[in-house]
C-alpha cells in the first residue's frame, strides 16, 4: 500500500477545508437573511422584550464574536440551541435524520439495484426494442418533476390500486411510494450512464481480444466490461447517494415524510440559524464521507489513481 | 370564584372561554416549567396528551374522567399533510376521518365520492387588504374609496372561491356581536371609482400590494385579480410577492409600503376582539388615526352597556367606511372533508370542538 497514507491524509485535509467553508458560508448567509426574533414573538411585543430575547440568543453581539463562538462550539460538536424548538439543534436534526436515512437508503438501494442491470442489459441489446423501452423509461424518470411523479404514484398505486398508503411514516408499505418517487431520477441517471459506460468499454480492443481468445460472453461482461466501466458508474452512484441523503424537500412534502429536507426549509423560513447550520453541516459531512469512500474505491478499482 | 378587573370588561366570559382561559396545574408548571408544559401539556379537557413526533403526528386519548362526559372516540391522531393532493387522497381512500383546509375547487370531488362529504363554516373573521394610510396616495381617503369601489368582490367570490364566501358590508364579520345586517354589501362601481380618483387629484402614483403566496388562501390570485381591476379604473397598481418571514418582519417593523393581506380572526366574537384589537393606537396595524374612532373604540371596550356599544360600533363603522384603514374583500367559508360516518360541525373561529355534543362517529 505504498502512498496510501499520504493519499488518506490529503483527502482528510480537503474534507476538513470543505466542511469549514460550508459552515462559514451558511453562517454568513443565514445572518444576511434577517432577524429571527420578530418571528418568535407576537406582533405587539414591546421593544424591551425584543432586546431581551436578542440578548438571550446572543444575537446582540458583533458578528465576528458570534462567528468565533460558533466555530468554538462547532469544534466541540455543539451546534447551539434551536431558536424555534428551544432545544439543542443537534437533537432536533437527529430526530429528522433517522427518517431521511430510512427514505434515502431505501430509494438508493431500489435505484441502484434496478439501474445497473437495466443499463447493462440495454447496452448489450443495443438498438433493440428492449433498449429503446428501457431508455425511454429512463428519460421519463429523469425528466418528470418529482412533484408530478409523487402525485401520480399516489393516484395510481394508492388511491386506484389500493396497494400502499397515501402518505406518512410507518411500516415498510409507507416507504414504497416515496422511495420510488425519490429514486426515479437516480435510477434513470445511473441506468443511462451504465449503458454508455458499458458501450464504451465493449468497443475497446481488449474486449475484442478477449472475444477472439474465445472467452465466453458472460465472462467478458463480468470480468472485463463491468470492472472497467465501474469508475463513472461508481462516481454517479456516489454523487446520487449524497443527494438522496441530503434530504428531498419535494418528496418529503408530497408524502408528509418528516425528513431533514423539510426541516431545513422550515428552519430557513423561521430563521432558525442553529438548525439550518446543523442540517447543512451534517448533509455536507455525509456528502464528504461518501466522496471519500468513492475515492477509496477508485484506488481499489484502479491503482494508478492511488499512486498518482 | 371572584374575578376582580381593573375596569368593567364586557367580554370577560368570552375571554375565559378562549386563550388565557385555559386551566393548567400550578404545581406542574412551577416545578417542570413552561417549556415542559408546552412539550407535555396537562390540562382539564376532554382529551389527554399521549405523544408528539415533530412533523409526523400528535396522539391524544379520551379522558374518561372528563366532567362533561367521555368523547366518542378512543384516540385522536393529528397528522400534518401539507400538500393538498395527498391530503384529499388520504380522505378519499379512508385513511383519515377528517381533513382541514379543503380548497373550494375540490369540494365537488369530495362530495361526489360515495363515502365522504364536505362541511363548512363561515369564517369568524375577514380577509382584508390592510392599508398603510401614512404613505401617499393612500393617505387620501378619496383614493382608498376609489380602491374599494374598484374591487369586484362578487367576481372574486364566484371565480376564485367557487361561491364559498360572502361579500362583507364593513369591518365587522357576519356572526359577530353588533354585526349590522341592514348595511348593503361593499359596492363595486368602477365609474364612481374613476370619479373619486379625479376628485382626489390622483396623478398615477404607484399603489403596491405586498402579498405572500399561499400564506392565506388565494392571497396571490386575489392580489393579481384586484390589481387588474384597479388598472381598469386608471390606477397604477403593482403586485410584489414577499416570503412569509419577510411579511412577519414588515408586520413587526410596521414597514409595509402599501397594502398587504391580513385575515384577522374575531377571537371573541365581538368587534373589540378584531377591529379594535388590530387598529387601536399601538395595535399591530396602527397605520391610521382618527380621534372619533379612537374615542369610541376605547369607550366600547370598557362599557357593559350593550346598547351603548352597539351605537359606538355603528358610528365606528361609518368612520371606517369613509377612511378605510382596511379594504375588506371577502368573508370566506372554511371547508373540511369528512367521512360520512363522522358527525361534526366546524367552529367558525377554528376551535376544534370534539366533545360528544359536536362530534359523533355513526357506527354501522
Amino acid at each position: 500500500m505504498r502512498g496510501f497514507l499520504p493519499f488518506l491524509g490529503h483527502r482528510l485535509f480537503r474534507a476538513f477545508i470543505a466542511l469549514w467553508l460550508v459552515s462559514t458560508v451558511v453562517f454568513v448567509v443565514m445572518r444576511l437573511s434577517g432577524d429571527p426574533v420578530p418571528l418568535l414573538l407576537p406582533p405587539d411585543a414591546p421593544r424591551s422584550e425584543i432586546f431581551r430575547v436578542r440578548a438571550e440568543l446572543g444575537l446582540d453581539r458583533p458578528l465576528p464574536v458570534q462567528y468565533g463562538v460558533f466555530l468554538a462550539n462547532l469544534a466541540r460538536g455543539d451546534f447551539g440551541r434551536s431558536i424555534h424548538f428551544r432545544e439543542p439543534a443537534f437533537n432536533v436534526v437527529r430526530d429528522y435524520l433517522a427518517a431521511t436515512l430510512e427514505l434515502g437508503l431505501t430509494a438508493f438501494v431500489l435505484a441502484a439495484l434496478a439501474a445497473v442491470p437495466i443499463g447493462l442489459f440495454s447496452a448489450m441489446r443495443r438498438n433493440t426494442a428492449v433498449d429503446h423501452a428501457a431508455m425511454g423509461l429512463a428519460l421519463i424518470g429523469q425528466s418528470a418533476p418529482t412533484f408530478f411523479l409523487g402525485i401520480l404514484f399516489i393516484l395510481l398505486l394508492s388511491l386506484k390500486a389500493d396497494l400502499f398508503p397515501t402518505s406518512g411514516r410507518g411500516d415498510w408499505r409507507h416507504l414504497v411510494l416515496p422511495a420510488l418517487t425519490l429514486g426515479a431520477f437516480t435510477m434513470a441517471s445511473i441506468a443511462r450512464l451504465t449503458r454508455s459506460a458499458v458501450l464504451e468499454v465493449l468497443g475497446a480492443d481488449y474486449i475484442r481480444t478477449a472475444r477472439a481468445k474465445g472467452v465466453s460472453e458472460t465472462w467478458v461482461v463480468a470480468k472485463h466490461t463491468l470492472k472497467n466501466a465501474a469508475i463513472p458508474i461508481v462516481t454517479i452512484t456516489g454523487l446520487q447517494f449524497g443527494t438522496l441523503l441530503g434530504g428531498a424537500v419535494v418528496t418529503e412534502t408530497v408524502f408528509s415524510w418528516p425528513g431533514i429536507g423539510r426541516l431545513a426549509i422550515q428552519s430557513i423560513y423561521n430563521r432558525d440559524y442553529p438548525v439550518v447550520q446543523c442540517t447543512v453541516f451534517l448533509a455536507a459531512l455525509m456528502f464528504i464521507v461518501i466522496n471519500f469512500c468513492i475515492d477509496l474505491i477508485y484506488g481499489f478499482l484502479d491503482p494508478r489513481i492511488r499512486s498518482g | 370564584m371572584l374575578i376582580h378587573t381593573k375596569k368593567p370588561d364586557p367580554l370577560l366570559p368570552a375571554r375565559l372561554a378562549f386563550y388565557g382561559g385555559q386551566i393548567v396545574p400550578k404545581k406542574y408548571v412551577e416545578t417542570a416549567g413552561q417549556a415542559a408544559l408546552n412539550i407535555k401539556p396537562v390540562g382539564t379537557g376532554p382529551i389527554r396528551f399521549v405523544s408528539w413526533t415533530k412533523d409526523d403526528k400528535a396522539v391524544f386519548e379520551a379522558n374518561a374522567d372528563y366532567w362533561g362526559g367521555r368523547v366518542d372516540f378512543d384516540r385522536l391522531i393529528m397528522r400534518p399533510i401539507p400538500e393538498m393532493a395527498p391530503r384529499i387522497a388520504s380522505l378519499l381512500k379512508g385513511e383519515v376521518d377528517m381533513i382541514t383546509q379543503l380548497p373550494p375547487d375540490h369540494a365537488e370531488r369530495v362530495n361526489g365520492n360515495p363515502s365522504t362529504k364536505v362541511v363548512g363554516a363561515l369564517y369568524a373573521g375577514l380577509y382584508v387588504l390592510a392599508v398603510n394610510s401614512k404613505v401617499p396616495p393612500l393617505d387620501n381617503p378619496l383614493v382608498k374609496q376609489a380602491l374599494s369601489l374598484g374591487i369586484d368582490r362578487e367576481a372574486i367570490v364566484k371565480e376564485l372561491w367557487r361561491g364559498r364566501g360572502i361579500v362583507p358590508n364593513g369591518p365587522i364579520a357576519k356572526g359577530d356581536n353588533h354585526y349590522d345586517a341592514s348595511l348593503p354589501p361593499l359596492a363595486y362601481n368602477p365609474k364612481e371609482a374613476r370619479e373619486r380618483l379625479k376628485k382626489a387629484g390622483y396623478k398615477g402614483e404607484e399603489v403596491l400590494i405586498e402579498t405572500t403566496s399561499g400564506y392565506t388562501a388565494n392571497d396571490k390570485p386575489m392580489s393579481e385579480a384586484i390589481a387588474a381591476m384597479w388598472k381598469d379604473v386608471g390606477l397604477n397598481a403593482k403586485v410584489e410577492i414577499v416570503e412569509y418571514s419577510v411579511r412577519a418582519q414588515k408586520n413587526r417593523d410596521k414597514s409595509f409600503k402599501g397594502l398587504w393581506w391580513s385575515d384577522p380572526t374575531s377571537t371573541l366574537g365581538d368587534p373589540d376582539g378584531m377591529m379594535w384589537r388590530l387598529l387601536a393606537p399601538g395595535g399591530p396595524q396602527d397605520y391610521w388615526r382618527n380621534a372619533k374612532f379612537d374615542e369610541l373604540g376605547e369607550a366600547a371596550r370598557f362599557s357593559i352597556d350593550e346598547k351603548f356599544r352597539a351605537q359606538a360600533y355603528k358610528e365606528m363603522t361609518k368612520v371606517f367606511l369613509e377612511h378605510l384603514p382596511w379594504l375588506v374583500v371577502i368573508q370566506p367559508y372554511e371547508d373540511y372533508g369528512l367521512q360520512k360516518y363522522v358527525e361534526w360541525t366546524p367552529n367558525p373561529n377554528q376551535q376544534f370542538e370534539v366533545r360528544r355534543f359536536n362530534f359523533k362517529m355513526r357506527r354501522a
